[in-house]
């Protein structure tokens, strides 16, 4: 089996979305000339040409609006907006438009979009730059939101999207386009909303996504040093979302724990938290424990930024006391 | 050093208690196991004992008071030992687990959020117990009072893994009891009336009631967790069959009435002090040898089947023995059995005598480590010296946990029975 | 009016066309701008009863854009607009009756009862919705005019919105993109002098005269009298063709009063009643009526043939909006989400 960088699962994944289907086409910002502000479509534009590879001008809203028009009648547009923090722009045609028109019409529309767009801090980006949005759009009726932590996620995952009608934001986390991971040469698909056990285990379950899923896994092999079992779990859709998985395994190991980069408050982690004492309460053997990053704005110094995303070391002290083990 | 007494917990539902009445004062002395108060809760008043003894050094809770599970009532200890000020430092008892928690969870080195994600939920406000969710559950279906398991947990809290270890500690138990109304079955049958309680439709499903779903739960524990061996012999009851007659000729005017079983229970008890490993406990960190000899008798009843114990039996004899049982049997028919009747057996006898079954076998009751079950005494053939004579013969098998016994040593505990059954003036006089 | 066509040289369009134009024809414009106002007026009639809940904005006065602009346009082609949309619902040909029962929040209302008033929605007829955020469906619009170019089809996009979407940062961004992508849509700005209650010469710098407003951005742009349903006919004629040729959007304002409040909750205190009454005088329905009258072209037999038959139509879809199911408990859930492709 091959190994692939997650960036260049992605050019896969959307290479092949262009050589099998003319209904598809891409368009964002600087997709094309420059090849992508993460190298994902680096020459795309050669190969596609400047119909089916749209460089757009710094318009988020017109250009996400243009996607969700273009589905309306049966294009299935791949929208890449730079940076989540950019989509806060394109909110009211992602959420008061995209979200809504199968609804509002009764069914008579499909919006068969995929908003790709990159996510999550850590690169010293400051303030507005390294913010995680996808809880919120989690929280919105009518989007799915997937968020895939592995190459052969986001490749396998994608080509599920690929299927869907349903406007979906694909949000790749920034720190993991480096990462590699091994991605089968055969045909292979990902649903959407079945979460992966990443590592078994019997002690505590360990709930992450998108770039916290390394992080649980790093804090799950410093927890086998002291024979504390963990399984972790990568969500990898937040809807639809596989609260069984992590239902089935809180009742395994009675103790649960969920990782999430962003803010604490309003954190999907508080969703998640909710569901599984609503469903298991009398499964657990501790409180449900939240990591989420503090209720503070990115900083730009490295120091302090870090302070600010959970840690792995963050991750075993936090089970360990909260569970006394 | 000074002990403090704590309000009981004597119900699953009960959450506090009401000190009624005093019977000693301060500065009086105190023995273990001596009732001390009264105590009021939703269903009763009882006697509360101490379970130190000592001199009664300060009343903390006084008449009339309304007092937490688990908060402290009274001070007992030496003569003249300084109490502090107990109920200032009870009242603050609450905040100070907070206090504690939120030093030892302050890593100077971690940034200032980490606190955030670890902070463990404040503590009880009114004295109520920390257990997890699923600590309460496996409690309530183990029919374990949380408020004699101690907490591993953060800030004392009650776990899955505490529920699960907890063994009942004898020693201390008349001063921890374990709380059964719920559960206690209201009409326990009399073991030779045992009637099939049955009312059913069929192709119907009737629900598990609590007492067919304990049974359930603690034999499929026994056999997964205890690996059984079994070793049968016939008793020739002949000579205990007759002494039994004499004696109870004798002494019917006394209002004595020995039983097969009590015989059978009193030879038990002899040989378990010549083999105690069959009155211990196997627990993963060695085997604990119980200080005093409960014996369980298996009670069937229209629900299902109880083993409650006559408690600290060993010095007992043979006439005491048969009322205690006799006194066991009719208080688990109006459901008064204390608590620790209920959980404390250390042997178990099981007998289906009145059935006319030859032999079976039965199920540890953990966390016991034996049981003997004994069949009908019937009128058999056997060969005496070469001579055909009618015998009174017993079919008895003991159950027995392979990881604190082996095969030879049940067989030498069980011949040692059948030894004392078949010459039994040594025991029954 | 600073300039109503598209051609260099100026000209004044007038009536004078309506010569003409066949009875039939005049009398189906006549009809369709009647149905728009009787069906308005009889749903504020239900609005006051309780049967239409929620926001009701009525298009009357402003019935002469719709009229005179969607009926120029093919089958193949889109139109897309805001929440004032009864109209535009109606001129594109949705069965009054579903408008109603969907105003009445009914099953068989044109989007099930679950859009209401400003959400109406008819896929076939492609009627691409009402959209109630304002400058919202201007991206959309794009994007349906890129779909189209990108199937390498003829369709062109006609977009409703009004005088106050232009202050939305969402205009400039769709002039921008529809103009530097040459997309095929007829911009049509139906500019009634105030975005909800604020007078458009107080939201917006240069005045209350909008169609400059797409000069930057090269495309061509026109103002025309709204309330004459010949003047809106001619250009957009005019204006299609041009997009339809493939040369990118056009944009049209066409100047126009509401009659009515913004909403039924509007007591209009912001407009003064002589402003109002001198525009009812020039009510875009009554002028056509006269002009055709005038020309010879129908006379009061048939205007009040028409009128007969319009109640009736009017009468028909109230009954069955109010005779219609509710939507079911079940229809909570559904369409949130699309089925899979293949499904």
């Amino acid at each position: 089996m091959a190994e692939m960088l997650l960036r260049d699962a992605m050019s896969k994944a959307l290479r092949e979305a262009l050589d099998e289907d003319d209904r598809s086409f891409l368009m964002g910002e600087d997709i094309g000339a420059y090849g992508g502000a993460y190298a994902v479509t680096r020459g795309f534009l050669e190969k596609y040409g400047e119909e089916r590879v749209r460089d757009t001008p710094i318009s988020e809203s017109v250009f996400v609006g243009a996607g969700i028009g273009s589905a309306m009648i049966g294009m299935r547009p791949i929208v890449e907006v730079m940076t989540i923090n950019f989509t806060l722009v394109a909110m009211d045609q992602i959420i008061n438009h995209a979200a809504k028109l199968s609804y509002m019409s009764n069914g008579q529309l499909q919006v068969p979009l995929i908003i790709r767009t990159v996510t999550g801090g850590g690169g010293q980006l400051a303030a507005t730059h390294s913010q995680s949005f996808e809880n919120w759009y989690a929280s919105v009726p009518g989007l799915r939101v997937v968020v895939p932590a592995t190459p052969y996620d986001a490749l396998g995952m994608f080509r599920s999207c690929r299927k869907d009608n349903n406007p979906i934001i694909f949000a790749e986390h920034a720190l993991l386009y480096r990462v590699k991971g091994e991605v089968p040469e055969e045909y292979y698909e990902v649903p959407l909303g079945k979460a992966r056990i990443a590592k078994p285990g019997t002690d505590v379950t360990l709930v992450a996504y998108s770039g916290m899923v390394r992080v649980a896994e790093e804090a799950a092999a410093k927890l086998e040093e002291d024979d504390i079992s963990s399984e972790v779990i990568d969500l990898r859709c937040l809807s639809p979302l596989d609260l069984d998985t992590v239902i089935e395994s809180v009742k395994k190991t009675n103790r649960v724990a969920i990782v999430e980069e962003t803010w604490k408050t309003g954190g999907f982690s508080g969703t998640i938290a909710s569901d599984i004492q609503e469903a298991a309460f009398d499964e657990l053997d501790g409180p449900v424990i939240r990591i989420n990053g503090p209720d503070v704005p990115a900083p730009y110094a490295r120091n302090i930024e870090q302070l600010m995303i959970p840690s792995s070391d963050w991750v075993v002290k936090s089970v360990k006391y909260n569970f006394g083990l | 050093m000074a002990t403090e007494l704590k309000m009981p917990q004597m119900g699953y539902d009960m959450e506090e208690g009401t000190v009624v009445r005093w019977l000693k004062e301060e500065g009086s002395t105190v023995n273990r196991n001596e009732a001390v108060a009264e105590i009021e809760t939703d269903k009763a008043v009882v006697e509360f004992e101490s379970d130190s003894e000592g001199v009664l050094l300060k009343i903390v809770a006084p008449e009339g008071t309304i007092v937490p599970v688990g908060q402290t009532i009274a001070v007992v200890g030496n003569a003249g030992e300084e109490v502090g000020d107990v109920s200032d430092t009870l009242i603050e008892q609450t905040t100070a687990i907070n206090d504690s928690e939120t030093e030892d969870s302050d890593p100077a080195d971690e940034p200032e959020q980490f606190h955030e994600t670890t902070e463990v939920i404040s503590g009880p406000s009114t004295g109520r117990i920390l257990a997890t969710p699923i600590a309460r559950r496996i409690a309530e279906e183990r029919r374990i009072s949380l408020a004699n398991v101690s907490g591993s947990g953060p800030g004392g809290r009650i776990t899955k893994k505490d529920v699960e270890e907890y063994e009942p500690d004898l020693s201390s138990q008349s001063t921890s009891p374990v709380s059964l109304e719920t559960t206690i079955p209201k009409e326990t049958g009399n073991d030779s009336t045992l009637s099939v309680p049955v009312t059913f439709m069929p192709g119907e499903k009737q629900p598990i009631s609590r007492m067919r779903q304990q049974i359930a739960r603690v034999t499929v524990k026994s056999k997964t967790e205890k690996p059984h061996f079994y070793v049968s012999a016939e008793i020739n009851m002949t000579n205990a069959m007759s002494l039994r007659k004499q004696i109870n000729d004798q002494l019917k005017d006394d209002g004595v009435r020995l039983t097969v079983n009590d015989l059978i229970v009193k030879a038990c008890i002899q040989a378990l002090q010549k083999y105690p490993k069959f009155n211990a406990y196997y627990q993963d960190d060695g085997i604990q040898y119980n200080d005093k000899i409960n014996i369980a008798v298996a009670i069937a009843d229209n629900e299902g089947l109880i083993v409650p114990a006559i408690l600290d039996c060993g010095e007992k004899s043979l006439r005491q023995i048969s009322q205690m049982i006799k006194d066991l049997a009719e208080r688990s028919s109006s459901g008064t059995l204390s608590p620790q009747e209920y959980t404390g057996g250390t042997f178990a006898i099981s007998n289906l005598g009145m059935f006319d079954v030859s032999s079976f076998v039965a199920i540890i009751h953990p966390p016991q480590s034996a049981v003997l079950a004994v069949g009908t005494v019937s009128e058999k053939p056997i060969v005496i010296d070469g001579e055909i004579a009618v015998g009174q013969i017993m079919t008895a098998t003991i159950s027995a946990d392979h990881r604190i016994v082996d095969g030879a040593e049940g067989a030498q505990f069980l011949i040692e029975v059948k030894r004392l059954l078949q010459s039994p003036t040594s025991f029954m006089v | 009016m600073k300039r109503s066509t598209f051609k260099e040289e100026q000209k004044v369009t007038t009536t004078s066309n309506i010569e003409n134009m066949e009875k039939q024809e005049a009398l189906g414009i006549f009809s369709r701008m009647l149905l728009i106002r009787r069906f308005e007026e009889e749903a504020e009639r239900l609005y006051r009863k309780g049967l239409v809940r929620g926001f009701l904005h009525t298009y009357i006065g402003e019935e002469a854009i719709a009229v005179g602009a969607i009926p120029i346009l093919r089958e193949d082609d889109y139109v897309i607009g805001h929440y004032r949309d009864h109209g535009h619902a109606l001129a594109r040909g949705i069965d009054p009756k579903a408008a109603m029962a969907e105003l009445c929040g009914k099953s068989t209302g044109c989007s099930g009862g679950k859009g209401g008033s400003m959400h109406l929605f008819d896929i076939e007829k492609h009627f691409m919705g009402g959209h109630a955020i304002v400058g919202g469906q201007l991206p959309l619009a794009i994007g349906i005019a890129l779909g189209v170019k990108l199937k390498q089809l003829d369709s062109v996009v006609m977009c409703f919105f009004g005088d106050g979407a232009v202050n939305e940062g969402e205009f400039h961004e769709a002039m921008n993109i529809a103009s530097l992508w040459k997309l095929p849509v007829v911009f049509m700005l139906e500019n009634n002098l105030y975005g909800m209650g604020t007078d458009v010469n107080r939201s917006r710098a240069g005045g209350s005269s909008i169609y400059g407003a797409a000069e930057p951005y090269m495309i061509p742009a026109v103002q025309i009298d709204g309330m004459d349903v010949m003047a809106v006919r001619e250009t957009v004629i005019e204006g299609v063709a041009k997009v339809r040729e493939g040369q990118g959007p056009v944009f049209i304002e066409s100047m126009a009063y509401r009659f009515h409040g913004h909403s039924m909750a509007d007591p209009s205190n912001y407009r003064d009643n002589e402003e109002v009454q001198e525009n009812r005088t020039r009510d875009p329905i009554d002028k056509f009526r006269d002009d055709c009258i005038e020309a010879g072209k129908v006379d009061g037999n048939d205007i009040a043939l028409v009128a007969e038959q319009i109640d009736i139509l009017v009468q028909e879809a109230r009954e069955f909006a109010e005779q219609s199911p509710e939507p079911t408990a079940e229809d909570l859930y559904t369409h949130i989400y699309a089925e899979p492709e293949g499904n």
